[in-house]
């Protein structure tokens, strides 16, 4: 009898250090991240049977649970997913507005310095210094392009890098959950389906680690391995074999690389479908913000810097030279697909007559065996292009002329990067200031006697408004002519024609004569003649230059709609946007990843409190067991006793 | 729903760094005076605080065009005047060789007289300006206008182009008049034109061979005329420059003011911001420490 009592105390004892060991393991690991609290479960052990019936043996442990919900988890998981890829993402992005945006290191301040001292040539064509300063503000402006691309160049190298380590990371923790996948398994059998807790655990952190990388979503296996996907169901992780992610070269650009997973040798590209996580983060942030801030930056200093060559070209300079360029013109860059077959090459220039039009798009230009498509590079998008693609007639299409040569394979791709490397590669050609062409090419005035003194009896005045492109061409003097029974002028000279002019509806009209065009106010008398004639030794005349500051304010981006610090100003717009956008997402996530982690520690975390109260409880639970243990032994002494007698 | 002992440190430590962040910000805003740190703050605002200042620029330089501007007009002002009073002196000694009582001989020393004070007019019609561009030439700022010809002329050798600055976006003044305009282009009287030179000259000539006439007092009085007409149309330019320049002052004091109005952080708001945070802080700190303090097994 004794012996049952001491069997039965003694299984209680036994469980009680069990549970007690279990409490202490939970509180040594109150500060371990992603540790599960564990319970013990008891249970009444088998009972004996006696002629009274069924005797209770005790207490034995059934098993050692972890606290778990896979919902909770689940959830903890997607939640840390989201708000790692929109604070990554804002983080980056934020570089961005921070770089681009500020007042003194961005390009709002200088541009509109360069553009004040063309004003300043303006106010006083002759000046040297103020040529000078000129051409400083110009050579200014071209190094802060060059700045804010290496900047931008810059956080590139960064993403890509983040690109290597998140990826080495990934490779790592796929590795190790694939043999901690074996290990799981092997536990498990070995301790007759007992779960192993605490690999358990750690094997939960280490998808959680890989979460915060990448959307992942897993699928137990009966047996406790374990898989993982991520991207679009790309598989990760099948039991104990894991798949490496790769980094290969671009198709386009060796530079830019692409993700790629190995399955059983295989490597196949899996770049868009790479969502959320860190990885997903980088991946967005560089085709939605960098890659367009540098193409919106290049596509200003492409058309800012083709704008002023070419009013440059329409003036002469202190040297009575025609204008030349002051900037380098910057071509659109084209890349060919590594994978192409076909021999054709495709050539890219800028379309300087729909100039406005650039976009910062990136397109895809792709032979399908008998015609050639237009597509953007990111969305897919289909564009439609004029002309056939010969040299003779270019496709033209968002201010860019296209050349294609024969020899293309159904499927060849090109990738054509208009704007992408402009910033970079804007430079001076001149720092001659003499070389500024701020005068006129024509000069305009009352024909004169052999003393420059007037001949013409009429009130009649004419001034030079504005050259087109293309104008003339003008090699020598015009002579223009009032014929007052016709109203009209007669011109011949280097140019032949004539124009209508009444003086009383058309003074003070502008009148466009090959492309000259110019103002008359006032009465001509019969057999008055003004001399057009080609400008020399106009030293003080700013004409030019006029146009060329009025450059500052002209519509000449976004179609037309925006001039050249508008479009700067959309830029850090739009990167303002998508930071704050992204900010905001991520100020909801990280709040519903908070309380995602709160939900699953308040379950399965571990309260020191409630592990006191056990103690508590299991410390009483042995103090009555050893008193059983006790009553028992005396019981068991007094018998002794009687029969030692 | 049950709470972990870490989970309790962590809400706590989250709810510290939270206020943290968020003093540090409001710090940052009151101690640069910004409200927008950043484009992402408030992209719309952050764009239109660029778009202002861009604004703002382009009107100071227009002013620094209108300084400049005032500064030819006025050269050429000065010129003008200079002139009117050579001319009235001209108009003085034209008149007094028309005394019959005055001998061939008097007469020849006013046309000498006339002869050097036409000098003078040719000096100021060569007048340059202070970095050493001439005036009076038109464009052809670098070539001397005003060239004696063999006959005791003088030829003009500069061109009719006025040269235009702008002072508002949609508005340009002309800068100095051309010499032709001043010096050559002066009504006759009869729907033609003469020179000043060419009236002075045929004054003295008269004058020198003892032919005093009426016709002669008549051209000068319309130089005069002439030089008149030309200063109040440069006077009218400087009016209108006087006034575009304090449009352009109420323009940048708005500009300033809207920008201020979206850019600046409100100091008070701020301020009141910062104590009220101080205060969570300190709260969230204590908070912490008593939270952290309770445990069963302080009483075990």
């Amino acid at each position: 009898m004794a012996s049952g009592v001491l069997g039965t105390a003694a299984s209680g004892l036994i469980s009680i250090q069990r549970a007690i060991s279990v409490t202490g393991h939970n509180i040594s690991n109150v500060n371990t991240e992603g540790y599960t609290k564990q319970r013990v479960e008891f249970g009444a052990r088998v009972p004996e049977f006696s002629g009274a019936g069924y005797i209770g043996r005790g207490v034995q442990v059934k098993s050692i649970e972890r606290v778990y919900d896979k919902f909770l988890t689940d959830n903890l998981r997607s939640t840390t997913s989201a708000s790692t890829q929109f604070s990554t993402f804002a983080d980056y992005s934020s570089r961005i507005s921070n770089i681009l945006g500020d007042a003194d290191a961005g390009l709002g301040a200088v541009m509109g310095n360069f553009f004040n001292s063309i004003q300043g040539v303006a106010d006083d064509p002759a000046s040297i210094p103020a040529r000078q300063t000129m051409m400083t503000e110009a050579e200014t402006m071209v190094g802060r392009f060059h700045a804010l691309d290496q900047q931008l160049g810059a956080v590139k190298n960064e993403i890509n890098q983040g690109l290597d380590s998140t990826i080495a990371e990934i490779n790592s923790l796929s590795t190790s959950i694939a043999e901690s996948n074996k290990q799981i398994v092997d536990a498990r059998s070995l301790a007759g389906g007992n779960e192993p807790n605490d690999l358990l655990d750690a094997r939960d952190n280490m998808i959680n680690r890989l979460a915060e990388m990448v959307n992942v979503s897993t699928v137990s296996e009966g047996d406790g391995a374990i898989n993982v996907f991520i991207g679009t169901g790309q598989s990760l992780v099948t039991r104990y074999l894991s798949s490496d992610l790769e980094l290969k070269p671009n198709v386009y650009d060796a530079n830019k690389r692409d993700i790629a997973i190995v399955t059983g040798g295989a490597s196949s590209i899996i770049t868009s479908s790479i969502k959320g996580g860190e990885l997903g983060a980088i991946l967005d942030f560089g085709n939605q913000v960098l890659d367009s801030s540098q193409n919106a930056l290049g596509r200003i200093a492409i058309t800012l810097s083709s704008r002023i060559n070419e009013q440059q070209k329409l003036g002469i300079d202190l040297n009575n030279s025609a204008g030349q360029a002051l900037f380098s013109a910057p071509e659109p860059k084209v890349a060919t697909n590594t994978g192409n077959i076909g021999s054709a090459t495709v050539s890219a220039s800028f379309d300087l007559d729909n100039l406005e039009d650039l976009t910062t798009r990136d397109y895809v230009l792709e032979y399908s065996g008998s015609d050639w498509r237009l597509t953007d590079s990111q969305s897919g998008e289909l564009f439609g292009m004029a002309g056939d693609g010969s040299a003779a007639n270019p496709f033209k299409f968002d201010g860019l002329s296209v050349v294609v040569s024969t020899g293309a394979n159904d499927g060849d791709q090109y990738l054509i990067s208009p704007t992408r490397n402009a910033a970079n590669d804007i430079s001076m050609v001149t720092s001659d200031v003499q070389e500024i062409a701020a005068a006129a090419p024509l000069r305009i005035g009352e024909q004169t006697d052999a003393n420059g003194a007037p001949i013409n009896t009429g009130t009649a005045l004419m001034s030079v408004q504005q050259f087109e492109k293309g104008f003339g061409p003008v090699g020598g003097p015009v002579q223009m002519t009032f014929d007052v029974a016709t109203n009209t002028f007669n011109y011949s000279g280097a140019l032949t024609g004539s124009f209508a002019y009444d003086p009383a509806s058309d003074s003070g009209k502008d009148i466009n004569v090959s492309g000259i065009v110019f103002k008359i106010t006032g009465d001509p008398a019969a057999g008055d003649v003004f001399t057009l004639a080609p400008n020399t030794d106009a030293s003080g005349d700013n004409t030019n230059a006029l146009a060329l500051a009025d450059l500052q304010t002209a519509l000449t981006m976004e179609g037309g709609g925006a001039s050249f610090s508008e479009s700067y100003q959309q830029l850090i717009g739009e990167v303002g946007t998508r930071t704050r956008t992204a900010q905001i997402s991520a100020d909801a996530q990280t709040s519903l990843q908070r309380q995602a982690q709160a939900t699953r520690d308040g379950k399965s975390g571990v309260n020191l409190d409630e592990e006191a109260a056990n103690l508590l409880r299991f410390q009483q639970a042995y103090q009555a067991l050893a008193q059983v243990v006790n009553v028992a032994n005396e019981t068991f002494q007094t018998l002794i006793n009687a029969v030692g007698r | 729903m049950g709470i972990s002992t870490l989970q309790i440190f962590r809400q706590g430590l989250n709810s510290i760094l939270d206020q943290q962040a968020g003093i540090q910000r409001t710090q940052q805003q009151v101690s640069s005076g910004k409200r927008i740190l950043d484009p992402s703050d408030d992209p719309a605002g952050a764009t239109r605080v660029m778009s202002l200042t861009d604004t703002e620029n382009i009107t100071k330089q227009y002013q620094s065009n209108i300084i400049n501007l005032r500064n030819r007009l006025e050269a050429e002002e000065a010129v003008l005047s200079a002139g009117g009073d050579v001319m009235q002196r001209i108009n003085e000694l034209a008149i007094q060789g028309l005394n019959d009582s005055l001998s061939a001989n008097d007469r020849a020393s006013i046309a000498k007289e006339v002869r050097q004070l036409t000098d003078e007019m040719v000096g100021l019609a060569n007048r340059k300006d202070g970095s050493g561009e001439y005036l009076f030439a038109g464009t052809r700022t670098r070539i001397k206008p005003f060239e004696a010809d063999n006959a005791g002329g003088f030829v003009y050798q500069g061109d009719q182009g006025q040269r235009q600055v702008r002072v508002a976006p949609d508005r340009l003044i002309a800068a100095g008049n051309t010499g032709f305009e001043v010096f050559m282009k002066i009504p006759d009287g009869d729907g033609g034109y003469n020179s000043a030179f060419s009236t002075l000259y045929q004054l003295a000539t008269d004058l020198e061979a003892d032919t005093p006439n009426q016709d002669a007092l008549g051209k000068v009085g319309l130089v005069i005329d002439h030089f008149l007409t030309q200063r109040s149309d440069v006077g009218a330019r400087q009016n209108a420059l006087d006034s575009q320049e304090r449009t352009n002052d109420v323009l940048v004091l708005q500009l300033r003011q809207t920008r201020s109005d979206i850019e600046d952080v409100d100091i008070v708001e701020a301020a009141a911001r910062l104590s009220q945070q101080t205060l969570s802080f300190q709260a969230a700190q204590q908070a912490f420490v008593r939270v952290q303090g309770l445990s069963l097994f302080n009483f075990l």
